[in-house]
């Protein structure tokens, strides 16, 4: 039942073959059993109960809410929900308890969806692994899949399996990790530079970043103002849909909402893409991508096109300047964001109360890790005055440029871009950690960040395992405020590549024995 | 075919410029001096740390110094994504409030309906000038300030690093 699709299982949940309390526990029963994994932060384990228990006396009397009710669903921890502790993996947050819910929370709520907890991330989603926040990194699934596993015994025997464990990516680490491993049937990340695409790729889910003003933010603690994006994590493109056409419309407490009116919709089954055209960009194709991931996406290409559709490669020219001009912007928006922690009306506070400066310095030095001071810090830099304008002025310019970039290939006839997700498949923690947060996010958000300088829609599809048995997805991208085509595009995709389903119930059976190992090993927080 | 004719395309041009930033090399990039350490934690209120962080920040800027490559003659900056559409206004209408309580439970210092902040910089200098006794003790919501040419600019200081929302970092 937990490995069903949303319509699936609402189906079920309709004809009282399953009922949304047994569900839910289900859901509870697996994420206590997936701890180790690390994804949840907080288990709202009462509040879904009794929402089960509401969304079952809905059923009984037939006047279920929709597609969503009785459905379990986890939300990342950047996003506000009222009661429910929110610490954004920060000790600037920690204990902080907001007395509202982000609208995108609410409106699943209304629908009557079950929240089962709020998820893990990067620090205040900054990073792109998962791995920089206060409750320690989460560990991708797959590390534990029997397809894996497999393939790891046959090079290393005796080794101890959990030593190597893979990370999710970030930084919307924790909901990927949720829905991969069935405790949800989808989540909700954030997307500010690929922090919803990366990890979707990395643990084999559908990770869909919706265009820029189709999503409300507020009570989505923000990162980049003019970028962030709510984005969402399923199991397949449909279910992405679904929740897509709920989350979706104007948001009077949100003025960077459209206040064109959206409807929910129904993704069309394509069956004839001859009418389609596919850009492949060229300066997509860099040295550092690895063998696999390039194989991967000739095939992806070669797919669409032996099916009809035209397949064409394109140009932006100013791709490479792209992740320089996001890492200016972005840093720039984190410092006027940050500013906000100060002690005083929320979060964390230092202990000294000689003078406000003091208090101020020293709260934010406890509360933010390094990453978190070291943006600020540069955003800061770039924003001096003898700077403003050649970094800060510059780098809108250039995002101008990069955004015009699109525009013109979306002119000259092209409906959707294909393009990989990431340079590789997820690779192990210990390898991971070798370099600097900062350095890691500039090498892995290369293929996603553009899209959100560009305000454009894009979803990651997992395609195929690669020699290792891990998950490698690819990057569709889309016209703005054109989701619907984008997903209708993806969809067929999705359909035609038969991504295989992670084998996890060795795990579940073998769980406890994981679990023993992991309360030995302690966490380390920086 | 199209895959085939970018694949050559890219072996052709192999060796010359990556269109991946790896580590850059410090091309006489901008040395952080410790005044400019200085002025950077006094404005973001948050410290480098360590000598690491300070190199850190010198990569940022030598990577950011990328940006100069780019012809951008005659083109604006662009603010938002959505800067062709008109960014309206809600009616003034109250709709929502009447939660101070609930508001001020987030906080780890109030009295009755204020958030205490321990005293600014001005006020330490109103103590020299006005008297420890004379002083109030608590939020210093109020200051009283003379005429004093020091005294007034340290307090507009004071109140610049009062954030209520995002500063103003064109100092």
């Amino acid at each position: 039942m937990l490995g069903r699709t949303l319509r699936e299982v609402s189906a079920a949940l309709k004809q009282g073959q399953v009922s949304p309390t047994e569900l839910c526990q289900r859901c509870l029963s697996l994420i206590k059993k997936t701890k180790f994994l690390n994804a949840y932060i907080t288990v709202s384990e009462e509040v879904a109960l009794k929402q089960a228990e509401e969304s079952e006396k809905r059923y009984k009397k037939g006047l279920s809410l929709g597609d969503l009710d009785g459905i379990p669903v986890a939300v990342k921890d950047n996003f506000s929900t009222a009661g429910i502790e929110t610490t954004c993996a920060s000790n600037m947050l920690k204990g902080y308890v907001p007395p509202y819910n982000a609208t995108v929370v609410q409106k699943l709520l209304d629908q009557g969806a079950l929240l089962m907890g709020k998820t893990n991330l990067d620090e205040f989603a900054m990073g792109s692994g998962s791995t920089d926040g206060i409750f320690g990194p989460v560990k991708n699934p797959w590390s534990y899949s029997k397809q894996y596993r497999e393939k790891r015994k046959q090079k290393s025997h005796g080794e101890n399996e959990d030593s190597d464990w893979l990370i999710t990516g970030g930084s919307s680490g924790g909901s990927a990790a949720a829905v991969s491993a069935f405790t949800c049937f989808a989540a909700l990340g954030s997307d500010t530079g690929g922090s919803t695409r990366n990890p979707a790729a990395h643990c084999g889910v559908v990770g869909l970043k919706p265009s820029y003003g189709l999503v409300s933010r507020h009570g989505l603690i923000p990162l980049v103002n003019s970028m962030d994006v709510p984005g969402i994590l399923t199991r397949c493109v449909d279910d992405a849909a679904i929740v897509l056409g709920i989350l979706a419309g104007h948001d009077p407490k949100d003025s960077t909402t459209i206040q064109d009116p959206v409807k929910p919709f129904t993704l069309p089954s394509l069956t004839d893409v001859s009418k389609l055209c596919i850009g492949i960009p060229k300066e997509y194709l860099t040295p550092e991508l690895s063998s696999e991931v390039r194989s991967l996406w000739s095939k992806a290409a070669n797919l669409f096109e032996s099916e009809g559709a035209k397949v064409i490669e394109v140009s932006l020219p100013h791709t490479s300047y792209s992740i320089v001009c996001y890492h200016v912007l972005c840093t720039s928006e984190v410092a006027s964001n940050m500013a906000r922690f100060d002690g005083l009306e929320y979060g964390h506070r230092c202990d000294t109360d000689v003078s406000t400066e003091a208090m101020y310095a020293a709260t934010r030095r406890e509360g933010f890790n390094d990453v978190v001071r070291e943006r600020i810090l540069s955003g800061n830099f770039f924003l001096l005055k003898e700077n403003y304008e050649n970094y800060f002025v510059k780098a809108q310019k250039v995002r101008r440029l990069i955004a015009r970039d699109f525009v013109n290939v979306f002119n000259s006839g092209v409906d959707v871009l294909l393009t990989p997700t990431t340079l590789s498949e997820a690779v192990p923690h210990t390898e991971f950690i070798r370099e600097d947060n900062r350095t890691r996010s500039a090498q892995d958000d290369i293929f996603t960040q553009a899209v959100n300088m560009a305000g454009l829609p894009a979803v990651s599809v997992p395609m195929a395992l690669s020699s290792q048995r891990l998950p490698i997805g690819l990057q569709f991208i889309g016209r703005a405020f054109c989701d619907q085509q984008l997903l209708t595009v993806a969809k067929w995709f999705e359909k035609r590549v038969q991504f295989p389903v992670i084998q996890l119930q060795e795990l579940m059976d073998d769980c406890s024995s994981i679990f023993e190992n992991e309360k030995l090993a302690s966490v380390s927080l920086k | 075919m199209w895959a085939r004719a970018v694949w050559l395309g890219l072996r052709a041009s192999a060796g010359g410029r990556r269109g991946f930033p790896s580590k850059a090399a410090h091309q006489g990039s901008r040395r952080v001096t410790a005044e400019l350490i200085e002025h950077l934690e006094r404005l973001a209120l948050v410290d480098f740390g360590s000598q690491e962080a300070v190199a850190r920040l010198e990569k940022a800027i030598a990577f950011a110094d990328r940006l100069r490559a780019v012809d951008t003659d005659g083109v604006e900056p662009m603010e938002s994504v959505l800067e062709d559409r008109c960014l309206y206004l809600r009616s003034d209408n109250v709709v929502e409030g009447n939660c101070a309580e609930e508001l001020l439970q987030n906080s780890h210092r109030v009295v009755e309906e204020y958030f205490v902040a321990p005293p600014g910089p001005a006020s330490c200098l109103m103590e020299e000038v006005l008297g420890t006794e004379n002083m109030r003790e608590e939020a210093t919501s109020f200051i009283y300030v003379k005429s004093h040419q020091d005294l007034g600019s340290l307090l507009h200081q004071s109140l610049l690093l009062n954030p209520e929302g995002p500063q103003n970092h064109k100092f």
